[in-house]
Order: C-alpha cells, then sequence, then structure tokens
C-alpha cells in the first residue's frame, strides 16, 4: 500500500512541530479565566525515523506537555503537529495517531488494568479492533520483545516495577507503534530495574527502528540518546547531540540542569589544567581519555 | 533516643503453605543523633523494617527496644513512640487530604491531643523548617507543586516532635533540583534540629553524602552496616543484589583497574573525584603504575 511517496515521507520526518503553543487555563464557576499557564511557547522541531531523542529539562520546563502532544492527547492552541504525516488537529485521525505513537507513563501501577499479563497486553489491539485470532500473536510477539513472554499468565501485581513497565511496553508494541514516547519511565524504578526497561528501549530503537522519545532527569540517560532537545519554559533552549549539548556545561547550569558525572569530573580537572582530548559523556569515555592524558605525563 | 532491634524476624503469612520472610534475623540499631541510610533494591525488605521502627508492625519474633523498653511489652506507649519515631512514607503528598496546608499540619499533633492553639504553633514551626512561606498556609495544599506537597507532608511528621526521623525514599518522582532541596532540607534538620535520621532509598548517590553509617538489606537481612566507605568499596556485591555504588567509586575503581594508582576510592562528589584523580596522575607511584599497567 505504501507508495514511494509515503516511504521518503516516513525516512525523513516521522514527526514534525511547527510553532506549537500551548497554555493550562484555570476557570473559576461562571468560566472566567482565572488563570492562564503558558506551558509551550513557539516550539518547533522535526524528528527523524529511528532516532532515539532524549528531552531534558526541570519540573515545569514543559517537557511533558510537550510529550503529551505527540500522540494527540492534547492538541496545540496554536501551531501543528505532524506524526508521520497526520495533523494532530484532524479528529478523524486521532486513533491511527494513538497507534502510530505510544506512550508509556513514569507511574507503572496507573497504567496497567488487565488481571493477567497476557490480557493488559491484548487491551490496546483489541480496542483498535484487531480480529482475535491476530490479537494472540501480537500480543506473544511483543512480550518476548521484552523479554515478558514467561510472565505472560502472571498478575501484574506480582511483577518488580521494570517488569511492570516493560508490559507496558509491550502493551504499546502490539498495537505495532512507529513512535515510543516515554515520559520518565525510569523515575521510580530502582537501578536494575532502570537498567531492564532502558535495555528494552534501545534494543527496540535499534533493532527495530522504532523512534523512542525518552523524557528523563536522568543525564547519564540521555547521554546515550542520539539527539537531546533541552526544554526551558515552554521553549526548547538547545538541541544537538549528546556532546553538543553537555559540552555547554555552564549554559545547562542556568538552566538548572546538570552534565552526567563524568563530564563534571572531566570539566574540573580542565579547570585545573588537565586538559583531555574531547568531552567525555560517559564513564568508559572519562576513563580512557584520563588515561591517555596520564600517560602522557611521563 | 536509640532503638535497637535484637533478632528480629517478620513473616508474612506464616500459616500459608510459602510464609514470607520479610525480616529474618535482624540486629542493628539507629537513633542516637545518627544520620543512617538505608539501601536495598525494591523488595528487599526496607520499608518492612521501617514499619518496624516506630511499631507498625509487631516482630514475628526478636525484639525492638526503644532506649531498652520492648516497645511490644503491656502498656507502652506505642501511640507516643510514634510521634517520637516520625516516618514519612514513599509519595507522601498522596496522603495529604485536609482543605489547607495549615490544617493538614496539624492533624499530627492533634491527634496527640496538643491543643488547637498547640497544635497550630508547632505546625507553624514544622513548615517554616521546610520552607513553606505562610502565603502558602491557607492555600489547598492540593494547589501547590510537587516538590511543595512533599514538603508539606514531611511537615506533618515534624510537628509531632520527632527524635528520629525516617524517610522513606523522600526523593523518588522528584527532579535533580528538587532532589536536592529536600535533601538538604533532611541535612539542615539533622544539624540544627539534631534529629537523628534514617534515610531510605535505593540510590546510593543520594545517601552517600550525609549518612555517617549505611545499611544495604537484601532479601530481607542486612547484608552490610558500615560507613559509607566500607560498603562502596563493595560495589560489585551490590551490583550483584541489584545497587549501583556511587558514580564515583566506580569511576575509581576503574580507573585503579587500568593501572592509575594512588587515591583512596572514596569520593562521592565530582570535586573530591578530580581532586583524586589529578593528586594520582602527579604523583610518581601514579604514573609508574600506569606505566607497567600499559606494558
Amino acid at each position: 500500500m505504501s507508495t514511494s511517496a509515503d516511504s521518503s515521507r516516513a525516512a525523513r520526518d516521522i514527526l514534525d512541530a511547527r510553532d506549537l503553543t500551548f497554555r493550562y487555563v484555570r476557570r473559576d464557576e461562571e468560566g472566567q479565566v482565572v488563570q492562564a499557564t503558558v506551558a509551550l511557547d513557539g516550539v518547533s522541531f522535526s524528528i527523524r525515523a529511528g532516532d532515539f531523542i532524549a528531552i531534558i529539562g526541570h519540573n515545569g520546563s514543559g517537557k511533558s506537555t510537550l510529550a503529551k502532544h505527540l500522540n494527540a492527547l492534547l492538541l496545540p492552541d496554536q501551531g501543528t503537529l505532524f506524526v508521520d504525516g497526520l495533523d494532530t488537529h484532524d479528529a478523524a485521525k486521532i486513533l491511527e495517531i494513538r497507534r502510530t505513537a505510544g506512550m508509556v507513563f513514569q507511574n507503572p501501577d496507573n497504567q496497567i488494568i488487565g488481571q493477567i499479563v497476557e490480557e493488559d497486553v491484548a487491551f490496546g489491539p483489541e480496542n483498535l479492533g484487531v480480529p482475535t485470532e491476530k490479537i494472540l500473536t501480537r500480543v506473544e510477539n511483543a512480550l518476548s520483545r521484552v523479554d515478558m513472554l514467561k510472565k505472560r499468565h502472571a498478575s501484574p501485581n506480582k511483577l518488580s516495577g521494570g517488569q511492570k513497565q516493560r508490559v507496558s511496553i509491550a502493551g504499546i508494541l502490539a498495537m505495532k507503534p512507529k513512535v515510543l514516547i516515554l515520559d520518565e519511565p525510569t523515575a521510580m524504578l530502582d537501578p536494575s530495574g532502570r537498567q531492564e526497561v532502558l535495555s528494552a528501549v534501545h534494543a527496540l530503537n535499534r533493532d527495530e527502528g522504532i523512534t523512542a522519545i525518552l523524557i528523563t532527569h536522568d543525564m547519564e540517560e540521555a547521554a546515550d540518546a542520539d539527539r537531546v532537545i533541552v526544554m526551558d519554559r515552554g521553549k526548547i533552549a538547545m538541541t544537538g547531540t549528546p556532546r553538543e549539548i553537555f559540552s555547554r556545561s555552564e549554559e545547562l547550569a542556568t538552566l538548572g540542569l546538570a552534565v552526567p558525572f563524568p563530564t563534571q569530573v572531566a570539566d574540573l580537572l580542565g579547570k585545573q589544567g588537565v586538559s583531555l582530548p574531547g568531552t567525555p559523556i560517559n564513564r568508559q569515555e572519562l576513563v580512557a581519555m584520563i588515561l591517555q592524558t596520564a600517560s602522557a605525563f611521563k | 533516643m536509640l532503638l535497637r532491634f535484637d533478632h528480629v524476624n517478620c513473616i508474612y503469612d506464616p500459616d500459608a503453605s510459602e510464609p514470607v520472610h520479610a525480616l529474618t534475623d535482624v540486629s542493628l540499631s539507629v537513633g542516637g543523633g545518627e544520620f543512617v541510610g538505608l539501601i536495598g533494591h525494591t523488595g528487599s525488605g526496607k520499608s518492612t523494617l521501617v514499619q518496624h521502627m516506630n511499631g507498625l508492625l509487631r516482630p514475628t519474633s526478636g525484639t525492638v527496644f526503644a532506649d531498652d523498653t520492648d516497645i511490644w511489652s503491656d502498656r507502652y506507649d506505642r501511640k507516643a513512640l510514634r510521634a517520637r519515631v516520625g516516618l514519612v512514607f514513599q509519595y507522601p503528598e498522596h496522603q495529604l487530604f485536609e482543605t489547607d496546608v495549615l490544617a493538614d499540619v496539624c492533624f499530627g499533633p492533634r491527634n496527640l491531643g496538643r491543643s488547637r492553639e498547640d497544635a497550630e504553633r508547632d505546625a507553624k514551626e514544622a513548615l517554616s523548617m521546610v520552607g513553606i512561606e505562610e502565603a502558602l498556609f491557607s492555600q489547598s495544599p492540593f494547589d501547590l507543586s510537587g516538590g511543595q506537597k512533599r514538603r508539606v507532608a514531611i511537615a506533618g511528621v515534624l510537628a509531632m516532635h520527632p527524635e528520629i526521623l525516617i524517610l522513606d525514599e523522600p526523593t523518588a518522582g522528584l527532579d535533580p533540583r528538587r532532589r536536592e532541596e529536600i535533601l538538604s532540607l533532611i541535612s539542615e534538620l539533622h544539624e540544627t534540629q539534631h534529629i537523628s535520621i534514617v534515610l531510605v532509598s535505593h540510590s546510593m548517590e543520594d545517601v552517600a553524602r550525609y549518612a555517617d553509617r549505611i545499611l544495604v538489606m537484601d532479601n530481607g537481612k542486612v547484608l552490610y552496616d558500615d560507613p559509607p566507605a566500607a560498603v562502596f568499596a563493595r560495589h560489585r556485591e551490590l551490583a550483584a543484589i541489584g545497587l549501583r555504588a556511587p558514580e564515583a567509586a566506580l569511576l575509581l575503581s576503574e580507573l585503579s583497574e587500568a593501572g592509575l594508582s594512588g587515591f583512596d576510592t572514596y569520593a562521592v562528589s565530582a570535586e573530591d573525584t578530580a581532586k583524586e584523580i589529578l593528586q594520582a596522575m602527579h604523583s610518581p607511584q601514579g604514573v609508574a603504575a600506569d606505566r607497567e599497567g600499559a606494558v
């Protein structure tokens, strides 16, 4: 069904935001506006299919509001957002948009509804009207991609936080999405749960080309993305590769954000006159650069 | 005040076919002005342990002593104990319920039988300790920001004048700036109000900077009860039970494995870590060791 024009569009931009503006409005009983907060203020960007994007920014910077626009949970007051070429303003396309871009939230307990794991994962495709005989295959397939197939008959209550989040991801995969939007999916998990979820998302992105949009407070998580978008007061403050972003630590500090720990250490070494051959954004890079510099001391 | 656990066991559902040993032979003490970190992955028994500290749960066997009195002995006043040992649950903001901030914080002291004036005085004092301005006292707690809600919830426990304050994952779900605010607030309460702290977390980084001692729980048992330095030195064992040593400890140990030596591996902050590295790079042994390591 897909024409060559379609596929070239997909290869270009899966998400395309033009001048998004959104305000949260509080009204009194008479419907008069009491308070209006601008959450998005003229946000434009485009994201290529298959990219892994991290969105960072402190609380209230607009990241979650932006995420909710990406699958039409919120519609912009002004501006337009295209999801795989579909305009989120087009009410007739809402289902298709939500199938294309699925969202995983922070709290695993608020998004699991099934009594057993496979029932929960089947909920999405059932809702989309996928024929029953095909649902089973989709559910099995989705669960195996996040390594949760052996828990298919388990009760979600018996799962760890990391397992619950992987079930939530499977629930979205069962709808065959092109984009996975994750709003701080690891904030409530312990270190091993966090690792499970991140590995699953990276594998889906790397092996299947699913576009991943990860909203996070964790700079180490952001360092593993292809590109980072920094939000501040409803605007995009910076955008670039993790290395480009994290080499601007002073600018980030003014936005209330820190760079990853290895980058902080490298900055401090630089101030003490030890200049490393680049900006390390993870521990492996820093260790290699320090060893290289240390042996040059001889 | 000192709380002492003597061979405490907790078995949920002892009659079930598969009884759950939530705590196994736990002996430890907390209080006495110390700042203790309690670490363990989800399900390791941390929350069960802290609920034994203020008598919310009763040990299946073993004894919990508060200043040498068994808290489960007859006529022991456990209600008073719960004021002296304040417990701030995970996501405490979910427990805010009153119509305004001040009333919410008054609930604890009122419940202890204090008069309205006394309760209000205690509440205002507690709110000022956590940095909530008077302008917010008459607002609905639900209109506050996430960080403010959490501070109000902590004030609700502080208003009861606890001698030991236990906080279960107080920074969960907060952004780095608000996490920092809560941690420095806790440290300030410890230093200026001389409240003993038990900080429950699965983040080593969070407790590393402040704790005098770290308790590591795994599978219902206390695995380590040591100063932070001794605990971080075991980063491999920690990884095996689903915990992560602070990034500084991992970095320095990787460098020393690669041959750069000459630092003590217990730095936590980026500043101290950079200092350690500089020192090692400039020390003759450090470079010599590196040269050997490189050959």
